[in-house]
């Protein structure tokens, strides 16, 4: 932004003698701003360059999902496969389980993670102390850089069913008998959000601390001057200010809810066969199916299919939105 | 917004245009490499020695054959690749350049640089590493014409079975490392507890057999997981007597030693579920690790802890000899199942010539001379003599480090020997038998080749079937084969979900193509 002034400053006094001829032809006003701010539009080259390379060129890719890709002929000239490469992720009982899974977890998520997160954000934002906050918020922070790997065997460390702590210290204290963890599907839509929450929530509280800090310290005084108490405040003020930004992120995470969080999926329940029902989602699924046959096709399918359902979901709820509340809408 | 729109449509088409730029180039390259392999099938109708090309190096044109195998690289690989390279040059004008990748990337790589076109000459594949998958979908020269050509050194020395195990629909892609042919199946167990308890294994059979020793441990180490099981290596899965192709994920497998070609569903068989049974009482025994259905660790990597006393394996001779080493414990190995010389095992270690190699001709002459050439694959396999090895006196065959080399520091020690050429000119380490190739030689020559021998699986057909049915499989085997779950309760379950899901589909084309390829072979 400050750059963009300060250019235009350097060349708007420059330019003014063209600026009133730009008037009078009305037309081609487009092409003088481009050659006005053409400096700015030369560094934006190299990310939109980079854009399209990265995130527009491989679209051509999604072909592979309707080929029966090979070497020989490669990506484009291989034989056409219909939808076959599809049929994997819709001909078993287990479609309806994963599919299931995959948008329940997420949907919990998504809500689990931000409510924990504002929640976080305003207790946060009450403490007068200076470095407590700071404290706070990088050991909550810290999960989130922990690879699943290491997460799957922390938990492992609380749910083993030999030496774990939870069979060992915690449950003898309630006199209850060990439970095989592992084995039992019925606790695993419990683990899984808890351990998401734990790692997940204290980005989320990042943002929202964040954006805490722009709001205006009128509303606060004047709030107080009216007799509002900390809990008034927070809900009056603090909570509609934040809204734009919980939007926000609700609908790119929306947009993301058909792609499960491997490492969450498979690493942590450490792969075990006996919990699928409540673990396997489509990535683990789409990872198990594909591992041994290696078929560019099929993988490509369910990454096509998961695409597109997230792109829908995010034109659908940012509708959604538009009507309740234009204003908090992504576009 | 409708001129942003438009300018969005203008990218995508953009986009577009530019990817189908990419992919015409990406296709000359392609029909390039299919000449190549026509060139190599003029030769293979043609039979005989006398075929055989004279090499005069002076006339080739110089060619660096690129090798790329999974390992990880080595700190002094430069000084090995100029050793070979002087080799090579007087031989046939050719340079080495090696190309370990780490085992991690190594899938990934090697899809890369198939699909890409990246060049590549010597390339090492297996069964178990999509192989047939990688022939089908044209990764590979074919290479009939060429070993006539060029490989005679490889004809002359290469174990029949090996060859005949290695094809592919009747043709063959890369040639096997000359090796032990077969594999038997058994368990290794620790020898100084087996010795601390008098324990005499010459009576067990099958896998009962083995209960008493296990009960044995059990009452008296209590700090030792008598029998050590994890997710993917478990004693009903090694050691059950079918030969399932090198894929357990697919339905359908043959008994060894039968000479009846119907396959049969594994998981349905009475002696599966009688081994289950015995498993599962293991397990209920407390004979078992209990976190065995989820674990992936390798029992070896447990063993070195000492808390294991025995575990399952595939076996060759001097096993144990060779695992002692990294294992720290005194071991003895119990074969339970004989050697049989499946497809599996014939092509558990292979090379073939990538169809991206700009000269597959020359990459052949580099894997004959692998096969015949002692000082080329020493080179290639230890080092350069003096500097990472010195021979023992006396022994012209066996090598051990230069004093003052720490063993944990050594500057080329790939491990990865069994993957190139002919393994009985490699020399061996001190601590080995100086007799293992001898060895090689018995066993190889002891086993008897499986009914199916060379016969490989195209499961282009019942692709979707096969994916759905990997799922079904991790989800049931890996706990009623540690003995987690009761058997009599989940495989039923088990059965019938395959069943839903195709597996007698997937059964019925398997038939097919064995019926198929038997007819083909009488």
């Amino acid at each position: 932004m400050l750059a963009r002034i300060r250019a235009g400053g350097i060349y708007s006094t420059h330019l003014d003698a063209k600026r009133v001829n730009g008037l009078a032809y009305g037309q081609s006003t487009k092409w003088r701003k481009l050659l006005k701010f053409w400096p700015l539009y030369l560094m934006m080259l190299p990310t939109i360059v980079l854009l399209l390379i990265n995130n527009y060129l491989p679209i051509a890719g999604l072909i592979i999902a309707f080929k029966n890709v090979n070497y020989v002929d490669g990506v484009f000239g291989s034989p056409w496969n219909g939808l076959n490469n599809f049929k994997f992720l819709f001909s078993t009982r287990d479609a309806w389980i994963i599919t299931r899974n995959t948008l329940l977890y997420n949907a919990v998520f998504i809500a689990s993670n931000i409510i924990v997160a504002l929640i976080f954000a305003l207790m946060l934002n009450e403490l007068r102390s200076r470095w407590l906050p700071k404290f706070y918020q990088a050991s909550m922070f810290f999960p989130f850089f922990l690879s699943m790997v290491v997460v799957s065997y922390l938990v492992f460390a609380f749910l083993s069913k030999g030496n774990g702590f939870v069979n060992n210290n915690l449950l003898p204290l309630f006199g209850m008998e060990p439970i095989s963890w592992y084995q039992e599907p019925k606790y695993w839509p419990f683990i899984l959000p808890l351990i998401n929450i734990w790692k997940n929530a204290g980005y989320y509280t990042v943002f929202f601390v964040a954006s805490m800090v722009t709001i205006s310290h009128e509303y606060y005084e004047a709030a107080v001057i009216d007799g509002a108490s900390k809990w008034q405040q927070a809900i009056r003020i603090t909570l509609p200010q934040l809204m734009p930004l919980v939007t926000v992120l609700t609908l790119l995470q929306i947009g993301r809810i058909f792609y499960a969080d491997f490492g969450l999926f498979y690493q942590v329940p450490l792969n075990s066969g006996a919990i699928y029902s409540t673990t396997n989602v489509i990535d683990t699924y789409v990872y198990r199916a594909l591992l041994t046959l290696g078929d560019f096709g099929m993988s490509s399918a369910a990454a096509f299919y998961q695409s597109v359902v997230g792109f829908v979901l995010v034109f659908l709820s940012n509708y959604i939105v538009r009507k309740l509340d234009r204003e908090n809408a992504l576009f | 917004m409708l001129r942003k729109k438009k300018r969005l449509v203008l990218l995508v088409m953009l986009a577009a245009m530019l990817a189908l730029a990419a992919c015409g180039g990406s296709g000359g390259g392609g029909s390039d490499s299919k000449g190549g392999a026509n060139s190599g099938n003029g030769g293979s109708s043609s039979g005989g020695g006398d075929q055989a090309a004279e090499i005069d190096a002076s006339k080739l044109p110089p060619y660096e054959v690129i090798l790329m195998y999974p390992g990880s690289p080595q700190p002094d690989e430069k000084l090995v690749e100029e050793a070979m390279n002087k080799i090579l040059k007087e031989k046939i004008n050719a340079t080495i350049d090696i190309q370990p990748i780490d085992w991690g990337a190594w899938n990934d790589k090697m899809n890369l640089m198939f699909a890409s076109g990246e060049k590549a000459d010597l390339v090492f594949t297996a069964s178990w590493n999509g192989h047939v998958d990688n022939v089908t979908k044209g990764a590979f020269v074919e290479l009939d014409g060429l070993l006539e050509k060029y490989g005679q050194g490889i004809l002359e020395t290469i174990d029949p079975f090996l060859l005949e195990g290695a094809r592919v629909k009747g043709k063959l892609y890369a040639v096997p490392t000359n090796k032990e042919i077969a594999a038997s199946w058994g368990v290794l167990v620790r020898k100084d507890l087996a010795d601390k308890y008098n324990m005499d294994f010459s009576n067990v059979k099958t896998l009962a057999d083995l209960e008493p020793f296990l009960q044995i441990i059990k009452e008296n180490e209590p700090d030792v997981t008598p029998l050590f099981q994890s997710s993917t290596q478990t004693l009903v899965g090694y050691v059950n007597g079918y030969d399932n192709f090198g894929d357990p994920g697919v339905p359908g497998s043959v008994k060894f030693g039968s000479t009846d070609p119907t396959l049969k569903y594994l998981i349905e068989e009475p002696e599966y579920l009688e081994n289950l049974r015995l498993l599962r009482s293991w397990y209920l025994k407390g004979y078992i690790n209990e976190d065995a259905p989820t674990s992936t660790l390798q029992a070896n990597e447990t063993a070195r802890t000492g808390r294991v006393f025995m575990w399952p394996e595939s076996l060759k001779p001097g096993k144990d000899k060779e695992m002692e080493s990294t294992i720290g414990f005194p071991l003895t190995q119990i074969e339970i199942v004989p050697p049989y010389i499946t497809t599996a095992d014939t092509t558990n270690s292979m090379i073939g010539i990538s169809r991206t190699s700009k000269d597959p001709e020359r990459a052949m002459m580099v894997l004959n001379l692998l096969h015949t050439d002692k000082e080329l694959l020493n080179l290639l396999d230890w080092g350069i003599e003096g500097v990472h090895y010195v021979k023992v006196p006396g022994n012209d065959n066996m090598i051990k480090l230069p004093d003052g080399v720490d063993p944990s520091k050594r500057a080329y020690n790939h491990g990865s020997q069994w993957m190139f050429g002919n393994q009985f000119l490699s020399y061996l380490w001190e601590n080995e038998a100086p007799d293992k190739w001898e060895q090689f030689r018995k066993f190889n020559e002891s086993a008897e080749p499986s009914l199916s021998l060379g016969f490989t699986f195209d499961p282009s057909n019942v692709k979707a079937e096969l994916a759905v049915l990997n799922n079904i499989r991790d989800e049931f085997t890996a706990a009623l084969e540690t003995g987690s779950v009761d058997p009599d309760e989940v495989l039923p379950k088990y059965i019938e979900k395959a069943k839903e899901a195709g597996a007698y589909k997937v059964l019925q084309e398997k038939q097919r193509q064995l019926d198929e390829f038997l007819a083909a072979k009488k």
